[in-house]
């Protein structure tokens, strides 16, 4: 008699949940992590970071030292879906179903409830780690908030995050403002990254609630030159719009690691030249009635781009995302805390206050100790001396770094701490992950060392 | 002993017994993917903007901002001068560029017989009468001008600016371009001198 045949939702769990497809995303996993690390150091962590691990990347061929490997890679977020698939339905699903069918048996229960428990909440954990990645992913928001001395601020802009906003124009006020978000772009862009196979749409049109156009778009650049027309061109240019053309650049990316910048602080110089990409793009106006208009978009452009479209008027501009925050930080008092003998700065502590609900609270913000609060977390990133308040210019502190003389500022020097705000919904979750796996563990090792004591212990009473 | 179907099926597939769901599963499989792969890129999708900002901001650069726009008038950047040196830019019709531009110095005169030099005219040795206009509130004249641009720009040939002299020194909105669509735009200029406002920042 033949075996029971498996229909096909038992093979679909089957290979889901099987070791084959662990061992296979684990290996490529590792394969993904290792190929986009060496990456990272040529072209920075944001290109890499839309290359291999961006949710709109199926495939991607690797690239060291300006060559593409002849290696074909899926998409890191799509192996980790599998990933967590497997785990649930394997390691979490069909362990119980296993382990239940088993604790039925007439064998004593206690025993074989015991040999699972341990492995299952660590598996538990690790499918919950993974599910706290795509939350992190999808719903974190990370943004730079720039605070002077003497001054609060409320509203941070993100580096990395570049959108487009369309708003109205009243009497020298803009409103109604509409964002473009960079999930709804980022996969339009036109410069930056190579040889992924993203799921790239050449065109796409917007539509806006209550206002009387669509626009249509056909990709961004993520650093870009905006030149006269008068400037000869060149293969690859855009169409000259208002008698100005955009000019794709080079990504602004690290050339090195961590290094002393001009101030003597530690910077993360990928982020730091990162925030150089100056971003541009056409966008076309299509009114309901009437002709369309083509603007460009450059974000080094100090008003928007207006169009009429009837009796109105609207503003267009390319920026980056602009959150605005629970509560207002305000920095009383900058310090900076140098090694001894040395100019490496050992800590720069923001001395604030902020206010909720009428109460003001005190508080440090330091390098290694980032305010929490609301569920933003404040991380001080770097600081910058406001030289238009002081006699000191860029060409005095250039000359001192050189003479390697510890940088001066007058007393009358006000500072400028910039944070770096991160709001992760999972932002403990990892954390918590970690613990539950450890409980997980230490008790499926207690309970196999005690089993094989009491193992042990009977056999030598048998065999007595 | 075995049953007339199993055996049926194993000699129709030459011996081997397939499972028929994998089979199924993989047809499956492959519609989905095609599905997923063709619904994600593509030549042209349409999406609606759903996002928005309930915060107001103000529209100026340096405080200076237009009250009303008129229909061919738009604010652009620029590349040089602009939105980098001047004040605001306009595109103006289909060929012509307005720059505003505050603060500049010498006299009226001055800056006027630099315009005719520009256009290949000669320098004027004193003011002609010519018509008023009103600019933040301040008087001043309507300066049109033709001749030959003497720059990038071969087809300019007019130059029509507003200027006046205020407190921060000369405050021009220059528009130049085709002689046709310059002498098309002389009421908008005006108008658009007229709906210029300056906000007057107080420190707190």
């Amino acid at each position: 008699m033949g075996k029971k045949k498996r229909t096909a939702w038992q093979w679909f769990v089957r290979i889901i949940a099987g070791y084959e497809i662990t061992i296979i995303s684990l290996l490529l996993l590792l394969l993904i992590v290792f190929f986009s690390t060496l990456e990272q150091a040529e072209t920075g962590l944001y290109v890499v970071k839309q290359r291999y691990y961006a949710v709109d990347v199926w495939f991607v061929q690797p690239e060291l030292r300006g060559r593409l490997l002849p290696l074909i890679l899926p998409g890191a977020y799509w192996v980790c879906v599998l990933f967590t698939m497997n785990l649930i339905a394997g390691g979490i699903v069909r362990m119980a179903a296993l382990h239940i069918k088993r604790f039925n048996s007439p064998t004593p229960k206690l025993a074989k409830f015991s040999k699972f428990i341990g492995i299952f909440i660590a598996h538990m954990s690790m499918a919950f780690l993974m599910i706290a990645g795509a939350v992190d992913y999808h719903l974190s928001s990370l943004t730079m908030l720039g605070v002077e001395e003497g001054t609060g601020n409320i509203v941070g802009e993100s580096d990395e995050d570049v959108v487009i906003e369309v708003s109205e124009i009243v009497d020298g006020v803009t409103t109604n403002v509409h964002v473009i978000g960079n999930d709804q772009i980022s996969s339009m862009i036109l410069n930056g990254e190579a040889s992924s196979f993203t799921s790239k749409t050449k065109k796409k049109t917007f539509t806006l609630k209550d206002f009387p156009f669509k626009l249509e778009f056909e990709g961004w650049y993520r650093n870009a030159r905006v030149l006269p027309s008068s400037e000869p061109t060149m293969e690859g240019d855009g169409p000259v719009v208002d008698g100005m053309f955009i000019r794709a650049a080079d990504l602004l990316t690290i050339d090195e690691g961590v290094r002393i910048n001009q101030y003597n602080q530690s910077v993360e110089q990928s982020q730091r030249k990162f925030s150089s990409n100056i971003a541009a793009s056409y966008l076309k106006v299509v009114p309901d009635e009437g002709e369309a208009q083509s603007v460009v978009l450059y974000d080094n452009f100090r008003v928007p781009s207006t169009v009429n479209v009837g009796e109105k008027t609207y503003a267009f501009r390319i920026s980056h995302r602009r959150t605005i925050l629970p509560f207002e930080i305000h920095l009383r008092h900058l310090e900076v805390k140098k090694y001894q003998g040395s100019l490496m700065a050992r800590d720069y502590v923001s001395n604030i206050t902020y206010e909720i609900d009428g109460v003001k609270t005190k508080a440090k913000i330091s390098m290694n100790e980032p305010l929490r609060h609301s569920g933003y977390t404040f991380y001080q990133a770097r600081w910058d001396p406001l030289l238009a308040d002081t006699d000191i210019r860029e060409k005095d502190i250039e000359r001192q770094q050189k003479a390697g003389e510890e940088l001066q500022f007058s007393e009358q020097t006000r500072f400028q701490s910039v944070y770096q705000v991160v709001h992760n919904p999972a932002d403990k979750w990892p954390e918590y992950c970690v613990y539950v796996c450890g409980i997980g563990l230490a008790l499926h090792f207690v309970i196999k060392l005690v089993m094989f004591v009491l193992t042990s212990f009977k056999r030598k009473e048998i065999s007595e | 002993m075995m049953d007339f179907h199993t055996a049926n099926s194993l000699a129709r597939t030459g011996g081997r017994a397939y499972p028929v769901g994998v089979k199924r599963l993989c047809i499956i499989a492959c519609a989905a993917l095609s599905w997923v792969l063709s619904s994600c890129g593509g030549d042209n999708k349409t999406e609606e903007v759903t996002e928005t900002r309930s915060e107001v901001e103000r529209f100026d650069r340096l405080g200076v901002y237009p009250t009303k726009f008129e229909k061919d008038w738009r604010i652009i950047g620029s590349t040089s001068g602009g939105n980098f040196g001047g004040v605001l830019t306009f595109a103006v019709g289909q060929h012509s560029k307005a720059v505003l531009s505050i603060g500049l110095r010498d006299t009226y005169l001055a800056n006027i017989n630099r315009w005719m030099v520009q256009f290949g005219n000669p320098e004027l040795e004193q003011l002609p009468d010519y018509e008023k206009i009103t600019m933040f509130g301040e008087s001043g004249f309507l300066v049109p001008i033709t001749g030959t641009f003497r720059g990038s720009q071969e087809n300019w040939g007019m130059l029509a600016a507003t200027i006046i002299h205020s407190e921060y020194g000369f405050c021009v909105l220059k528009l130049t371009g085709p002689e046709q669509e310059v002498e098309q735009q002389m009421e908008a200029i005006k108008k658009m001198s007229a709906t210029l406002k300056q906000r007057i920042y107080k420190e707190d």
